[in-house]
């Protein structure tokens, strides 16, 4: 499929092959890195909860389900469009690789707009750990533990979502030039990755922030 | 037709319509008590969906033996973390005296 003579093939690799497979192996190790990244909180919130499951689940009905739900599924309809935009740089389709490219972003954007929409919710409502916190059913500071790792852990997948989102209008802005159509894709493909495991990620925290004890 | 490694629109869309599937399981569940078990399913369907995302949307499916072996390294790795930390947490009552057969303190950390 290659030739000799690819103008995309840094020196050190064979081919392009060899090259595409060594950048998508260096994400996968990237992500196992993050998996025990969020892996950290997500034990603390396992321990905390198994000490303190009622008021685990009186502090979660305090979450806005239906806007964490509806988050669900603005992330997983962006990783489908990120899917597509893979798909479409493989079969060098300029055009609708650039728009599949800002519609992955446009859905991370809506996102966030939504998850901070939330959280200055939760902060009129006194629910940021500290000395505003208030808390008027049994067992404060373990519901102070709850909004700690809820912040902590939707916080930093946050951080994730918007670095993915300047990742993506990056690429689309490369993309526009023609620089992924020509025969290397690469990059979109690992940046795929990335997207699609910060999706993974909310896909856990969704049940275990939202629907902690039976609504 | 180019040769692609990627997969057909069908199978992006399936899916996606899977996922949705999943999540309005997931939701749904959340209103039904079902005492523990509601956290076991959760997160039984999480893993699926978790899953799903990465056979299909991440390529793992039809990937090489390589990309398999780092992508379950990450899995495996944090399942070392779960399994003796919460082995820690969880057995720290074992080694506690009975009320009939009281230790000191000092005694009973070892302290010489």
């Amino acid at each position: 499929m290659s030739t000799a003579a690819t103008p995309f093939v840094h020196e050190q690799f064979e081919d392009i092959e060899q090259q595409r497979g060594a950048a998508q192996l260096g994400m996968w190790i990237f992500l196992a890195t993050e998996v025990l990244f969020f892996g950290g909180l997500f034990l603390a919130y396992t321990v905390y909860r198994s000490l303190y499951p009622q008021t685990f689940a009186a502090a979660s009905h305090h979450t806005e389900v239906i806007l964490g739900g509806a988050n669900t599924a603005i992330l997983l309809f962006s990783s489908t469009l990120m899917a597509f935009a893979v798909r479409a740089a493989e079969l060098r389709n300029c055009k609708q690789l650039v728009w599949l490219l800002l519609g992955t972003a446009l859905l991370g954007v809506v996102f966030m707009c939504v998850k901070g929409f939330e959280y200055h919710k939760d902060f009129v409502e006194h629910l940021v750990p500290g000395s505003h916190f208030e808390w008027h059913e049994a067992n404060r500071s373990h519901a102070e533990i709850f909004f700690w790792l809820y912040f902590a852990m939707t916080g930093l997948h946050a951080i994730h979502v918007i670095v993915g989102i300047f990742v993506l209008l990056t690429l689309a802005v490369l993309a526009r030039l023609g620089k992924f159509t020509a025969g290397h894709h690469t990059p979109v493909e690992v940046a795929g990755l990335y997207w699609h495991f910060v999706d993974i990620v909310w896909i856990f925290l969704f049940p275990l922030m939202y629907l902690a004890g039976h609504r | 037709m180019m040769e692609t490694t990627t997969h057909s629109p069908s199978v992006y869309w399936k899916t996606c319509a899977a996922l949705m599937a999943l999540l309005a399981l997931t939701w749904g569940f959340g209103y039904v008590n079902m005492g523990p078990f509601n956290l076991v399913v959760a997160l039984a369907i999480s893993i699926s969906k978790a899953l799903l995302v990465a056979l299909f949307f991440m390529h793992i499916k039809g990937s090489s033996r390589l990309l398999h072996l780092a992508a379950t390294a990450g899995v495996i790795w944090l399942l070392i973390l779960f399994t003796f930390t919460l082995g820690d947490y969880f057995s720290r009552n074992f080694l506690q005296p009975t009320s009939n057969h009281k230790v000191p303190p000092e005694q009973f950390h070892g302290a010489p």
